[in-house]
């Protein structure tokens, strides 16, 4: 009797604590909604933001949220042209000095008036914030002041090309600064912005909730509720679309992404971005500091085939180190076209006729480490592939710590000016060189396209700059940046811009 | 029994303190920079030395270490995430329950398929029941949890349209997580169980109760299982001590927000005040499920319990004389 008594006593016991830790139904998102009645879009990402601060990170999965709750200037448009956001006009007043016009009818998420004085404050706090500070950093914010309540005046500390693009990212966000500096810590649990949703919650690794901003002064969302889910699993992400369990997937990899386009079920939206791929070197070691044993490995990679199979033929080849898309892309060609015989007696001429032995480190990009592996083999190179996961990969990269390596390079801001930066010899490592390449000739044409404001000469030195970066074989240029995103096929204006933000406040039901 | 409880949470304590230096020298031992890794690789070294400069990571080892043990101790701040800024207390709060119930359910199917499968398949040793459930046990030991969940997924929620294929939001969205860990789990406690079973019903007094007329069925269950059952509560304990940490596999397939998550997250990110919270989380967490363990041998094997108060009685002995 005890011991039937102890047992029902233990499994009622379990089965309360099983029924507390158990989330609610409530809380369970629901896409099954009918389209013509549909309040609530839920959008399954791969990552979720790392703050709701658009000063403190410049992530992927932030800046895909920031620009959901913030505004920005200026924007981009589809074809990355500059549109009117919170400023109706703008102009150059010198080269330190431009001059913005601002809408009277912008409010806050809190009910506060957006005025110019919240730009000046903006850009105090994100001169100060670690993630910003070097972009934004150009502003001198002394020398910057409110003309009345709607016109804005900010000062550069020194002329600056591309500044008109880094006030279209998402990190040149329009803040509330009373509302940063109230919540403090709490920021991420009382976000304020300007922008088409507002927050509602946050369950961090779960889902975040947002809801559509009723006094928004732009186009309103057609939905009163936004969702999104972190679904870290790529293939649970695309059966969520199919099943009807969410309206958007992101990130949707490849081969999903070629299945889908063949499948009736759902709507495939395929997009260019402002990155690319490629394979590069350590051209500070032995025996990559040999300019003939770069070109003689660039000669033995079949680049063409390598894009083709690790994207299932969904990518496009690049053939810069900056993505076309980006203010300053010249496609200088192929130099070193795919020939094994040429690779062979190149690196003969450069002293290695029975080829080296040497380590490529990747993160991820197994498909491609191996092709080359087995590419390089031919010409006698014998690579060791070092999978390491993203932190010892940046530390390599960072400390000069690899031999060759497999990279990507995003340009945010979609001008050259940043892109090409990172081949100076003085960024080395953390300054974006990670190939530790060093070119004096190409500093001085590097150095001169900072300084040089007018957009034809810009382009002609950019153009200079990535022809010798293509004869130098410092990159062995693979793909240009794509992403994928699959919809139920009810929804309909959805674009993914080349920043990698969309517009979710412009979708709409068929 | 008091007693022993007592003097088992006072062990807790250097074991507790002892994980937490060997886990906080790891973390800072470790070549790559979390800030950088935070930042990301578009960081300039400015911003990252700013950030380092402002979270306090150029002081001294030991300055650091004594600053986060007094934080804990005086304000029971275990610090914020490197990532998100919030408290690592509410992260590992909001997503332990999660864990919890996804390891007990998984547990308690375990428990339900492998404690019976392994006393019928030792009663009925190399019959065709022994031998299926055999085969099903190496074939579950040696299927990746992540596969079978894929699975699972593919069968039931993309071709069939029974289950929702990802999330943690009530009875229908558990079925899929909690067999695939509950299948591997299930193989295990079954071995056991059927290794345990066996040895038991070879003893002499099986023989004498069979002997003396008794019931098979109570033969088994009274005499057989209760002697048989210790090394299967180990298992189990083990188990699920693995799963609270561990389910990391799983919970990444089926979007669970889950503490085994969060912890690999971290970890890849170098998030160290993560790292430290959730590793000294488990160790305590992990230092319970054993103690629980050790009170159940207790309540099964009388021998224990009373070795547990002869220990008290030899001491009581001892001051008296």
């Amino acid at each position: 009797m005890k011991k039937i008594l102890s047992l029902s006593l233990t499994l009622i016991m379990i089965a309360t604590l099983l029924l507390a830790c158990a989330p609610k139904e409530e809380s369970k998102p629901d896409a099954s909604a009918k389209p013509d009645t549909q309040d609530t879009v839920i959008v399954a990402n791969r990552r979720e933001p790392k703050t709701l601060n658009p000063h403190a990170s410049n992530d992927t999965g932030t800046a895909f949220v920031t620009q959901l709750m913030y505004d920005t200037l200026i924007t981009f448009d589809k074809d990355m042209q500059f549109q009117p956001n919170l400023a109706t006009k703008w102009e150059k007043v010198n080269d330190t000095l431009y001059r913005f016009e601002l809408r009277k009818d912008v409010v806050f998420h809190n009910g506060d008036k957006f005025t110019a004085q919240d730009v000046l404050n903006t850009f105090e706090l994100a001169g100060k914030a670690p993630a910003s500070a070097s972009t934004l950093g150009v502003i001198d914010i002394g020398a910057s002041k409110a003309v009345g309540d709607y016109t804005v005046e900010l000062a550069l500390s020194k002329p600056y090309a591309p500044f008109l693009n880094v006030m279209a990212l998402s990190i040149s966000a329009i803040v509330n600064k009373k509302a940063i500096e109230e919540a403090g810590d709490k920021y991420n649990e009382n976000p304020v912005g300007t922008g088409p949703f507002s927050y509602k919650s946050w369950k961090t690794g779960d889902m975040m909730e947002l809801t559509a901003f009723d006094k928004y002064w732009g186009q309103k969302a057609n939905f009163d509720n936004l969702i999104i889910r972190l679904i870290p699993e790529a293939t649970t992400r695309a059966i969520e679309v199919e099943t009807g369990g969410v309206d958007m997937a992101l990130g949707i990899v490849d081969n999903d992404a070629k299945k889908f386009r063949d499948n009736p079920n759902v709507s495939t939206i395929s997009s260019n971005i402002l990155n690319t791929s490629y394979l590069s070197f350590n051209c500070s070691k032995e025996p990559f500091n040999n300019t003939k044993v770069r070109q003689a490995i660039t000669h033995a990679i079949d680049a063409a085939t390598i894009v083709n199979n690790s994207t299932f033929g969904l990518a496009e080849q690049s053939f810069s180190v900056i993505a076309p898309g980006v203010f300053g892309y010249h496609n200088p060609g192929v130099k070193f076209e795919y020939n094994v015989d040429k690779a062979k007696a190149l690196l003969t001429e450069a002293g290695y006729p029975d080829g080296f032995k040497t380590t490529l480190t990747v993160n991820g990009d197994a498909m491609a480490a191996e092709m080359i592996q087995n590419m390089l083999k031919q010409i006698g190179i014998t690579v060791e592939i070092k999978s390491v996961d993203f932190a010892n990969w940046l530390d390599a990269l960072v400390n000069g710590k690899q031999e060759m390596y497999i990279g990507g390079w995003t340009v945010p801001s979609a001008d050259a000016a940043e892109g090409l930066e990172a081949f100076h010899s003085a960024n080395h490592g953390s300054g974006g060189n990670r190939s530790f390449y060093t070119n004096h000739e190409l500093d001085g044409i590097l150095e001169a396209a900072a300084s040089e404001l007018d957009s034809a000469k810009r382009l002609e030195l950019y153009k200079q700059a990535q022809e010798m970066i293509a004869n130098e074989a410092v990159y062995v240029n693979f793909k240009v940046g794509q992403t994928h995103v699959v919809t139920k096929p009810n929804i309909e204006n959805v674009y993914v811009m080349p920043t990698q933000d969309i517009k979710l406040w412009l979708l709409s039901f068929k | 029994m008091l007693t022993y409880i007592l003097r088992r949470l006072l062990m807790m304590l250097p074991v507790v303190v002892g994980v937490v230096f060997i886990v906080f020298a790891i973390l800072q031992l470790t070549p790559t920079d979390p800030i950088r890794t935070v930042l990301g690789d578009m960081a300039t070294q400015e911003e990252v030395d700013m950030m380092r400069e402002e979270m306090g990571l150029n002081d001294p080892f030991f300055t650091q270490f004594y600053n986060y043990v007094k934080n804990i101790v005086t304000k029971g701040d275990f610090g914020v995430s490197y990532i998100n800024r919030k408290p690592v207390t509410s992260e590992i709060i909001s997503r332990f329950p999660t864990t919890l119930s996804l390891a007990l359910m998984s547990i308690l199917l375990a428990a339900a398929i492998g404690i019976p499968s392994g006393i019928i398949s030792a009663t009925r040793q190399y019959s065709l029941f022994d031998n299926g459930v055999t085969l099903f046990s190496l074939i579950s030991l040696a299927m990746p949890s992540f596969w079978l969940g894929l699975m699972l997924i593919i069968i039931f929620s993309l071709n069939l349209r029974l289950l929702p294929a990802s999330g943690f939001y009530g009875p229908q969205y558990w079925i899929m997580p909690v067999i695939t860990i509950g299948t591997g789990c299930a193989a295990g406690i079954m071995r056991t169980t059927r290794s345990s079973m066996l040895e038991v019903i070879r003893q002499d007094y099986i023989r004498t109760a069979r002997a003396k007329g008794q019931k098979e069925s109570i033969v088994i269950r009274r005499h057989a299982l209760g002697n048989a059952i210790i090394p299967v509560i180990t298992i189990m304990g083990l188990q699920f001590g693995r799963q609270l940490g561990g389910a990391v596999l799983v919970e990444t397939i089926f979007a669970i927000p889950g503490l085994g998550k969060l912890l690999v997250d971290a970890t890849a990110t170098k998030d160290i005040p993560v790292i430290q919270g959730g590793v000294l989380f488990m160790a305590i967490v992990f230092s319970f499920i054993n103690l629980f363990v050790d009170i159940l041998y207790g309540f099964i094997d009388p021998r224990i319990s009373t070795m547990y108060r002869m220990k008290k009685a030899k001491k009581v002995g001892a001051a008296n004389e």
